[in-house]
């Protein structure tokens, strides 16, 4: 007996805003374990190791504007997981109503907010 | 007229499945998708789907209909259409048997895992088990269900893990039982789901709640098992330290 197929294509079942942001809250929870904490480590290591090494890194993270930009988008990977997860827990503590108007309002308050704030860090950061 | 296109698959013949294209002349009235299906298929006997009631009680003919799963029989043609095009695939994320008729084995094998009937171990009165109107209550918007899979199959912590997580459809029955006043065996059936995949899968994405054709909230149940879930805890931990 063959394999019986499996209708899975993602492009073509409709998915709500809720379910967009539970997905990137996965991805970008995997990307702070591999991404976002081993360089977040790896800078501070630099800065701390001796004087001269936290002068040069400073130096490059001034002049160079792709660095900073690399630093933005860890930080915004970052607060992106916080926001959602925050979301998340409000929900799990019933403080959002489990409804499909709620969750979409959460959901679009969650993602305006996140946009605010990378507005913000991007200001700070570059 | 409408352009409808149906997942076709048959494992005697076809070795992957495809995509088929029908033009049938729009009805005058507002059918049902259902009675469009039974229109197509006179002139092509070979589709193949399940219905039965034909009226939103049976739960046979859940699909998914331009991206989101529904009852055929329910779903009027002028709410499925989008640009006079109607897509018609299976539920998704269960083995496709053949066209629109999918194997519903895991989504059964779920069910049974919480025991979906009465459990009490006092002896049965010589009529029936009272209960008052309150708590009969409880059990509006759990009892409605007709398990046509719509919910389950729409999401994604069921397609990751059908084995494991009990999906949304077994959780609200988890849930019409747990909260039903004359089942004594709550404390069992919470610890039977207490492990981390049962109900911790649920990350409210709501897909179930914005597919269900009954128009009722599994994710809400969830939320309800995983609080009583904390607080059994908490009170098993309470009574430890007493001890």
């Amino acid at each position: 007996m063959s394999i019986k197929p499996v209708f899975i294509n993602l492009l073509k079942i409709q998915l709500p805003l809720a379910a967009f942001l539970s997905i990137t809250h996965r991805v970008t929870g995997v990307l702070i374990f591999f991404l976002v904490l081993p360089t977040s480590v790896y800078f501070l290591s630099l800065l701390l190791s001796s004087e001269s090494s936290y002068m040069n890194f400073l130096d490059l993270y001034m002049n160079n504007f792709i660095l900073r930009t690399f630093v933005l988008f860890l930080a915004l990977i970052f607060t992106y997981h916080v926001f959602t997860g925050a979301r998340h827990m409000l929900l799990d503590f019933h403080l959002i109503s489990e409804t499909l108007s709620a969750t979409k309002t959460s959901s679009i308050i969650t993602l305006i907010l996140f946009l605010i704030n990378g507005v913000i860090q991007a200001w700070v950061i570059l | 007229m409408i352009n409808v296109n149906i997942y076709r698959y048959n494992p005697e013949t076809d070795q992957f499945p495809y995509m088929q294209a029908y033009s049938i002349e729009r009805p005058k009235k507002d059918i049902m998708l259902l009675e469009l299906l039974n229109i197509l298929k006179e002139q092509d006997s070979s589709i193949s789907y399940r219905r039965s009631c034909r009226e939103g009680v049976c739960g046979s003919d859940g699909m998914n209909i331009n991206g989101k799963n529904g009852l055929a029989c329910i779903t009027p043609i002028s709410t499925a259409i989008q640009k006079d095009k109607i897509d018609l695939r299976p539920l998704p994320g269960l083995p496709v048997i053949r066209d629109l008729v999918v194997d519903m084995t895991e989504f059964y094998a779920q069910y049974d895992k919480i025991k979906p009937f009465l459990q009490n171990d006092s002896a049965p009165p010589a009529i029936e088990r009272l209960q008052s109107p309150e708590d009969r209550a409880k059990l509006d918007g759990l009892y409605e269900c007709i398990l046509c899979a719509c919910c389950s199959t729409s999401c994604p912590s069921f397609w990751w893990n059908p084995d494991k997580f009990v999906g949304p459809a077994a959780l609200l029955q988890a849930y019409r039982f747990i909260a039903d006043s004359r089942d004594t065996k709550t404390l069992e059936r919470l610890d039977n789901l207490s492990d981390p995949f049962s109900v911790y899968r649920c990350h409210g994405i709501m897909n179930c709640v914005s597919a269900c054709p009954k128009d009722l909230n599994p994710n809400h149940a969830i939320g309800e098992i995983k609080s009583m879930l904390l607080s059994n805890k908490r009170n098993i931990i309470a009574s430890d330290g007493v001890s």
